[in-house]
């Protein structure tokens, strides 16, 4: 083949345009332009809309061969831009949609129905719908922070909680029928993802109320249905929940997850926080580790108290039948104390993951939520929780408190119809002060805040009782060297800071 | 400002219009050449087909590619031409060949190959004017101006099966004429040996 065309073109390259020719015929085609000139006001249509082939016409429109098969390719190009634009383009575009958009329909109908369907295991889909139900009231936030929170779009929404709500307590329940365990561990985490909502809910109501009386009242109100609608969702859930027994160790691994995510995203957002805010969030982060220490420390003291219940256990129920009746209620009572002890350290560990979880998640929201962010502060969405030291601290500074009070108290002079109330007051203060004094001494924190707590809203009112009362002069020494609550109080304090 | 680029776009059509006249004027000379067998009127057909697209041109419509914009422009004038000439024998020629797909044979881009090894190209160039012109279009189009089968198809308005069956039956066409042309040569040798 080859061959003959190198023949044809030996033969056909001598057929060209002589010179003369060629010029003769250049001249008469720059004639021709030159007679037939471009309009002024030429306008260039497009070459793809103006070269089309026409099958039956031989006329001068047609169109030429290449250019068909440029399009070809743009076409091809361009069918394959479409199809990825369908598949990734437009639902990252929904994801990013708020209700009323066109496309939100496509985030709650397809981008979500798609997801769930790839949650398989039922805790998962538990957890997706909880995601879901956040998704919504997040939406319903920007929607109000925009003021476009219509009263149809809050039903929708507030029918999106329940419908969500709905289909994970659906899950759990059935997944109660499989796995006893992991519904609870599904249950423990979709009521901390209602109750975070729910206090966010409830920290906007109060502020909203003492800022806010008269502007915002339609919000307000908007709001309520939303809260409402959580609330219920919440209190269902919590309901639910209080039958299921769990053991902690799952919950640790759930824990374990989401104080991650909130670490890592921490990290993400470090860099455009303020010094406060980050120094904030890092508390909080500290403070959830430290629930979590705490009721580790609790699950291995529990750890080492089940081997004894699990052997009354085992006796009570062999020797069951061979016992005489006095052994058996015996050894329920054993059972029943020492099973008392265990459900009640157990129950005390499940509410400190749980108060961690919800923590945890409410600082995710508060992280991932712009809206959040900008409506609340850390303080109000995860309030400090103390260490012990700053406890100790704290129960001392009361303790100082009351000590300068009751001087006031004890300079007054007094009138006849109130001395035995005082005398009463100062008597139940002091042995308050004794007896947060003994607690701090056996670390018994909370018992020790309690104590001073009453003594300090006792001497209070004390100062006001004798607030009219005018000073006692001559008393003044006299007070000073008896009073034994502040000098008593004075010296712990002392002696615990030494101590710690 | 809207005065200078009206000008730079007009310009920009007139040097584009005479750069292609540069580079393709003589391949659209041979092709008319070959096609209608008479240099003057080659030319014409070619100046004619500069002046249809510099007429489009002026209509306001873009030429992305000038080549196959005026191979195609080129064809039909000289497809006018042959219309002109032999009305009726063109027509005759084009019902006889119809619609017709051709067979599988002939389909087969490997028998036009094949078939085109045992040709000679010069004796073919030869009789190239001897052939229908429907046959030599193609030809002309496929081994003078090197176009593919597809472009070809595009460029004439046909299926590329009846690109290929026609390829197929000029080639043959040629080869029996050509096989003719040598049996005549030798009966002429013979003759002249034997005088």
């Amino acid at each position: 083949m080859k061959k003959f065309t190198q023949q044809l073109h030996k033969k056909t390259d001598g057929i060209y345009l002589r010179s003369s020719e060629k010029r003769l015929l250049r001249e008469r085609v720059v004639a021709y332009m030159e007679y037939h000139p471009l309009p002024t006001n030429l306008n260039t249509k497009k070459a793809d809309q103006k070269q089309s082939v026409s099958k039956n016409s031989k006329s001068i429109t047609s169109e030429a061969f290449v250019v068909f098969k440029l399009n070809a390719r743009w076409f091809q190009s361009f069918a394959i831009l479409g199809v990825l634009f369908i598949v990734v383009g437009l639902p990252t575009l929904a994801e990013r949609s708020l209700p009323g958009d066109i496309l939100y329909p496509m985030k709650v109908q397809v981008n979500e129905e798609v997801r769930s369907s790839l949650a398989f295991s039922p805790y998962a889909k538990v957890e997706w719908e909880a995601t879901r139900l956040e998704r919504r009231l997040a939406e319903a936030r920007l929607l109000a922070q925009a003021g476009k929170l219509t009263e149809e779009v809050e039903q929708d929404v507030a029918e999106a909680v329940k419908k969500h709500s709905d289909s994970a307590q659906q899950t759990i329940l059935a997944l109660k029928a499989t796995d006893t365990e992991e519904a609870a561990l599904a249950e423990i985490s979709l009521v901390s993802v209602l109750e975070a909502q729910n206090d966010l809910f409830n920290i906007q109501n109060e502020t909203e109320t003492s800022v806010d009386d008269s502007g915002e009242g339609m919000v307000k109100e908007n709001n309520g249905t939303l809260a409402m609608a959580v609330r219920t969702a919440f209190v269902a859930a919590e309901n639910v929940h209080k039958d299921t027994p769990v053991t902690p160790a799952r919950l640790f691994a759930v824990i374990e997850k989401e104080t991650t995510y909130a670490e890592e995203l921490f990290a993400s957002i470090s860099k455009d926080t303020s010094a406060e805010e980050k120094q904030n969030i890092d508390r909080r982060l500290d403070d959830i580790r430290r629930k979590v220490e705490e009721a580790q420390k609790l699950n291995i003291s529990l750890a080492e108290m089940s081997p004894e219940i699990s052997v009354i256990n085992e006796a009570s129920t062999s020797d069951g039948d061979l016992v005489s009746q006095d052994n058996d209620i015996e050894t329920e009572v054993e059972v029943g104390s020492d099973n008392g002890l265990y459900l009640k350290t157990n129950q005390e560990i499940l509410s400190l993951l749980r108060i961690a979880l919800t923590d945890t998640r409410k600082l995710i929201n508060f992280m991932t939520d712009i809206e959040i962010r900008n409506s609340f502060s850390v303080d109000e969405l995860v309030p400090i929780t103390l260490t012990t030291e700053e406890r100790q601290i704290a129960v001392k500074e009361n303790l100082n408190k009351v000590s300068s009070l009751m001087k006031v108290v004890n300079s007054k002079k007094l009138e006849a119809e109130l001395v035995d109330k005082v005398t009463t007051g100062k008597a139940t203060v002091s042995e308050l002060v004794e007896k947060a004094n003994l607690a701090l001494e056996k670390e018994a924190l909370t018992e020790a805040e309690q104590a001073t707590n009453d003594a300090l809203s006792l001497a209070e009112d004390l100062m006001v009782l004798t607030d009219k009362s005018p000073v006692d002069l001559t008393n003044i020494s006299i007070v000073n060297s008896s009073s034994s609550t502040a000098t008593a109080t004075d010296e712990i304090v002392s002696t615990t800071t030494d101590g710690v | 400002m809207a005065l200078d680029n009206q000008e730079n776009s007009q310009k920009d059509h007139e040097e584009r219009f005479l750069k292609a006249f540069e580079e393709y004027s003589d391949a659209l000379f041979r092709h008319a050449f070959l096609r209608i067998s008479d240099r003057e009127r080659a030319i014409d057909v070619v100046h004619d087909t500069f002046a249809k697209v510099w007429t489009y041109v002026r209509n306001g419509h873009e030429i992305k590619s000038y080549r196959p914009f005026l191979y195609k422009v080129l064809n039909n004038l000289i497809i006018d031409e042959y219309r002109k000439a032999k009305e009726a024998s063109l027509d005759a020629l084009m019902e006889s060949e119809g619609v017709d797909e051709g067979s599988f044979n002939e389909l087969s881009e490997d028998t036009v190959k094949s078939l085109v090894a045992t040709l000679d190209g010069r004796k073919a160039f030869d009789l190239l004017v001897e052939i229908p012109d429907t046959y030599r279009e193609v030809l002309v189009l496929r081994f003078v101006d090197e176009l593919g089968p597809k472009e070809i198809s595009e460029l004439i308005e046909e299926s590329e099966n009846v690109i290929s069956v026609r390829l197929f039956r000029g080639l043959k066409l040629l080869k029996t004429l050509i096989t003719k042309q040598e049996e005549a040569m030798e009966r002429k040798r013979l003759a002249k040996k034997a005088s």
